[in-house]
Parts: structure tokens; C-alpha cells; sequence
């Protein structure tokens, strides 16, 4: 994904919403650890979208956002080696998404 | 006959047999298409229940048909420039052959058959290849306006590998077998 023209930003809305759809038909007969996988997969790729059309500018997020999706994608690989690990990948993901998501909350959301 | 384990023809299959990985990172080189018709060639002469041969073989090799495809394939994970074969079966010609045996259940033994076959020739000539069957059947269907009684049963993308990864884990041998 290189191109930020309009063209490519309805592409790339596409791709999400047919990959969500092809997930939820393909998790109809799929084995249950699929589930879990199909969502890693579309955080991965709705990471994509959002640096590719420059959704978010604060730059620490993006940095984040950057090494979560490749951490994403390695976790992903885990399930055909390791089912414990890819568990353990997704309780410690959890973890961490709450701390960052308090820190964010800190710093954009208003209380008042 | 005598079975020669150590024999050089033996030797040749067990390697490409086991060094075989899914590849998932492929490079932006696309393969020939005179390579793709001798493995298809060659890979017609695997063995099918019934001798049915219900298999047919879709090579996609354009560019916005494979990005339609991917689109629809959660299983196609990974990089690069791959074709896609998308190994179908025509089940009505699996029924007419080999009855409601051959329209529901051989033929999808078939294109297990067929594709191992085509992974294994691929992986020979320094290929890789992905087996999805990750993917939505109907929109596949519709995406590359498939006869209506071709199924769309397995996805197999080849190219040439970037990375290689690590073999998985393999059970034991004493998991699988039950002598008697």
C-alpha cells in the first residue's frame, strides 16, 4: 500500500471490509483458533489503513501502531508452531492494549 | 521386487518431500507461465479415486483478479508477486463418474492429491507454494465467473520464496501408526 490518491483509499476500505466478510463465511466451518487469528489478522490490517491514509499524526502512536503490526504478524505465525504461545501472545497483547489505552485516554479523552 | 531405501531416486523424493515449506513471503517475480503449464502437465498424472481426474485447474496471473482474490482469501497472509492455481472440481462430473460418492467426498481427497503433487514439483524446480483454503467459496466463484458446477476447493499460490521459514513441529511417527 503506497498510494494515498482517493482511488486507493476505497481499495483499501474494500480489502477490510471483504477480508471481515470472507473471515466471518470462512469461520462458519473453521476451526476454533481461526477466530482469534482472523481478529490479530484484522488489526494488522486496519493498522495498515490507518498509517497509510495518515489517520493518526501523533507521531509516538504512529511509532506504535508501526511496531504492533509487526508484532501482529509475527504473533499470527505462532498458532502453526505453537498454540500455548500464540495464547499467551494474545493475554499478553491484552495487557499491554490497557495500559497503552489508559495512557490515551490520559492524554486525548476529557473527562469534564 | 526389492525396495532400494537408499536408492537415489528414493533419496531425491525424501528430500524434496521434507525441506517442502509454506511459503508466505514470496518475491515480486512471477513465474513463467511455460513453468506453470509443466507442473499442471505433470501434476495431471497424480492418482484420484475412481480415476474421476474431477480436478480443474484456474491460473490466475493478472493483477487485479489476484488482488480480488486476496481480498476474499483471509487465508493468503504474506507478500509478493505469486500466480494463484485455483484448483477446482467440476462435481458434476465427480457425480456422473463416481456418483454421490465422487460429488461429496472424493473430490476433495482429489484436489488434496492434485495439490501436494503440484507443491512437491513446484518446491523441485525451487518454487514455493501456499495451500489456502482460507478463502469465501462463493465469492471466489464469482470473482472469476467459474461454470456452475466447478467448485472452487483450494487456493494454491506459487512463486519465488523470499523467506523460507522453519519447519513446524512434526508428530511422532509412533502417534500415527497402529501396526496390527
Amino acid at each position: 500500500m503506497k498510494s494515498r490518491d482517493p482511488s486507493e483509499k476505497v481499495i483499501h476500505i474494500f480489502e477490510l471490509l471483504a477480508y471481515l466478510a470472507s473471515s466471518a463465511r470462512g469461520l462458519l466451518e473453521e476451526p476454533r483458533e481461526y477466530g482469534p487469528l482472523r481478529c490479530l489478522d484484522a488489526m494488522r490490517r486496519l493498522i495498515d489503513v490507518v498509517l497509510e491514509m495518515k489517520l493518526v499524526e501523533d507521531p509516538e502512536v504512529v511509532k506504535y501502531l508501526q511496531e504492533l503490526k509487526d508484532r501482529l504478524q509475527r504473533g499470527m505465525i505462532t498458532l502453526m508452531y505453537n498454540v500455548e504461545e500464540f495464547k499467551n501472545f494474545i493475554i499478553d497483547l491484552n495487557r499491554e492494549l490497557a495500559k497503552i489505552a489508559v495512557l490515551i485516554l490520559e492524554k486525548y479523552y476529557s473527562s469534564e | 521386487m526389492s525396495v532400494e531405501v537408499g536408492s537415489s531416486r528414493f533419496e531425491i523424493v525424501a528430500e524434496v518431500v521434507k525441506t517442502r515449506r509454506t511459503i508466505r513471503e514470496f518475491t515480486d517475480d512471477m513465474v513463467p507461465k511455460e513453468i506453470v503449464e509443466k507442473i499442471l502437465d505433470l501434476a495431471r498424472w497424480s492418482p484420484s479415486g475412481g480415476n474421476v481426474q474431477d480436478w480443474r485447474f484456474v491460473i490466475v496471473t493478472d493483477k487485479r483478479l489476484l488482488k480480488a482474490i486476496k481480498m476474499f482469501s483471509p487465508g493468503w497472509i504474506g507478500g509478493g508477486n505469486p500466480i494463484a492455481v485455483v484448483i477446482c472440481s467440476d462435481r458434476q462430473w465427480a457425480y456422473e463418474k463416481a456418483g454421490p460418492l465422487g460429488r461429496d467426498r472424493m473430490y476433495l481427497v482429489n484436489a488434496g492429491i492434485v495439490a501436494q503433487t503440484i507443491a512437491l514439483l513446484a518446491h523441485s524446480l525451487g518454487l514455493g507454494t501456499n495451500m489456502i483454503m482460507s478463502f469465501s467459496r462463493e465469492a471466489i466463484k464469482q470473482i472469476l465467473s467459474l461454470p456452475e458446477f466447478w467448485e472452487p476447493v483450494m487456493i494454491i499460490l506459487v512463486g519465488y520464496p523470499r523467506q523460507i521459514p522453519e519447519p513446524p513441529l512434526r508428530l511422532p511417527l509412533d502417534k500415527l501408526v497402529m501396526w496390527k
